[in-house]
């Protein structure tokens, strides 16, 4: 790829990404903005005006939530999707803040209304909005202590789904029920334009997305072992001209399941992105699906949702690329090693590659062969090295990554592994002077 | 960096919707 299309990409990219950031506080305000400006019904005294603004503000800001969380590709494409599911976890938090200002400042100012919170007793309005608060903590608690609660992520997205559309329905109907703010036509048209968004973005994502994902199936044409505990499984398209992914990226795989299915799993390629349709994902035996990975039957029909993600080097030019990568943290670098070896990238790159025991370095033959098809250095760090072992050993700390990187504030940085061993890479380059905004990884550990 | 950035974005949505409805209070309250 040209440093001009790069630049082009990139400009584009930043339009797309501040567009969608503009887009998103225009929706979220335009309540607020409409109350202040819009036609509206006689004002009430200030405490009572603040208190409303807030819970509408919340409310705007819960209802987006199904846009923010959607997986919608392009939508996503300019942050990469783990960022934006993060910013849906904060958000929730602000959110929080501003429909529980809501009833506060009601319960504060005009005592008497705390007696709304007896459900048994209480008008509709007021049970309404108490099981739309309900149901945000219970998505709140279910999130942050999903293992506690022994909740498979399956069980877990179908509870969060489940308490979604119970939060915005209750919360609806108490606002409908209520009344005042909704009796203009222009406030009326607005919410009843973000409950018809949060349900079309709901049948477009379980069963819209499945039903496209139903006709674009693929096939298992391989299984092989890389080595202790780790799988490759290579997918053909039946019927149609495949995926066309970056290096770096990943989809989520429905294996051997129907596309309306919850059970899917996150998986990052590691084949060439010049590929033509076909990919491979390589993954670690570490939980209950991904243990019985290798016993995966050749021929199983497969769905992908993707590609996602802006684990992509190709997005930061620079003078060199560092690549630090843990354990089954290899997988996407093999994406991006193979591709920049097919494209001929011509970036001046260095692995860092951290392993337990020589044995566990999988893909060593492979990435070493790689270095004489484009300007690549290979460092493997082995924790526990056999005795011939001449190469880096321990772990992967300040001497080890000073003694191969050229100007290390020159390099763009990219890592993934471990979450403790990012952390510590992260404080180890910041300690060398590495600006924030030249490391580069994506998380996965939210619930 | 994209995760501080979120963030932001987070905080600077809550600190303009206090805004409003500060300016809403403050406006049309009696």
């Amino acid at each position: 790829m040209s440093l001009n299309h790069r630049s082009q990409e990139g400009r584009r990219r930043f339009l797309a990404g501040a567009f969608g950031i503009a887009l998103y506080l225009a929706l979220a305000l335009a309540p607020l903005l409409l109350m202040l400006f819009a036609d509206a019904p006689a004002g009430r005294e200030r405490w009572r005006e603040l208190s409303v603004a807030l819970g509408f503000g919340g409310l705007s800001i819960l209802m987006l939530q199904f846009a923010v969380s959607a997986r919608l590709r392009r939508l996503k494409a300019p942050y990469g999707v783990d960022v934006v599911y993060h910013f849906h976890r904060q958000i929730t938090f602000v959110a929080l803040g501003l429909v529980l200002l809501h009833p506060v400042l009601l319960f504060v100012f005009e005592p008497a209304t705390l007696g709304l919170l007896d459900v048994f007793s209480a008008p509709w309005r007021a049970r309404m909005a108490v099981l739309s608060v309900v149901a945000l903590l219970g998505i709140i608690t279910t999130a942050i202590w999903r293992r506690s609660f022994a909740l498979s992520y399956e069980r877990w997205r179908l509870v969060h789904d489940i308490l979604a559309i119970v939060l915005v329905s209750a919360a609806t109907t108490h606002v409908a029920l209520v009344g005042h703010y909704v009796s203009t036509p222009w406030k009326r048209s607005l919410w009843v334009a973000y409950a018809a968004m949060t349900i079309l973005l709901v049948l477009w994502v379980r069963l819209g997305k499945p039903l496209v994902r139903l006709r674009r199936p693929y096939r298992v044409t391989r299984v092989c072992a890389e080595g202790p505990e780790v799988w490759s499984l290579a997918f053909e398209p039946v019927g149609h001209r495949g995926i066309h992914f970056e290096p770096g990226q990943f989809a989520w795989i429905t294996l051997g399941r129907s596309p309306f299915s919850l059970e899917e799993h996150p998986f990052s390629f590691s084949s060439s992105a010049a590929g033509t349709g076909s990919f491979e994902v390589s993954v670690k035996e570490l939980g209950d699906f991904t243990s019985r990975i290798g016993a995966t039957e050749p021929g199983t029909v497969a769905y992908i949702d993707g590609p996602f993600g802006a684990f992509d080097p190709e997005r930061y030019p620079a003078p060199g690329h560092v690549f630090i990568a843990g354990g089954v943290g290899i997988t996407p670098f093999m994406s991006i090693l193979r591709t920049s070896a097919d494209r001929h990238d011509p970036t001046p790159t260095t692995l860092f590659y951290g392993a337990p025991t020589l044995e566990r370095l999988v893909f060593a033959e492979e990435i070493t062969a790689l270095t004489t098809r484009f300007p690549l250095a290979f460092v493997p760090v082995v924790q526990e090295p056999p005795a011939e072992w001449s190469g880096e050993s321990g772990y992967l700390d300040r001497d080890v990554l000073e003694r191969h990187i050229d100007s290390p504030l020159e390099q763009e940085y990219f890592l993934c592994g471990p979450p403790p061993m990012i952390e510590g890479v992260i404080r180890t380059l910041s300690a060398m002077g590495v600006p924030q905004r030249r490391i580069h990884y994506e998380r996965f550990d939210f619930v | 960096m994209r995760y501080r950035y979120a963030d932001i974005l987070a905080v600077v949505t809550g600190l303009a919707m206090v805004a409003l409805a500060v300016a809403t209070a403050v406006m049309r309250g009696l």
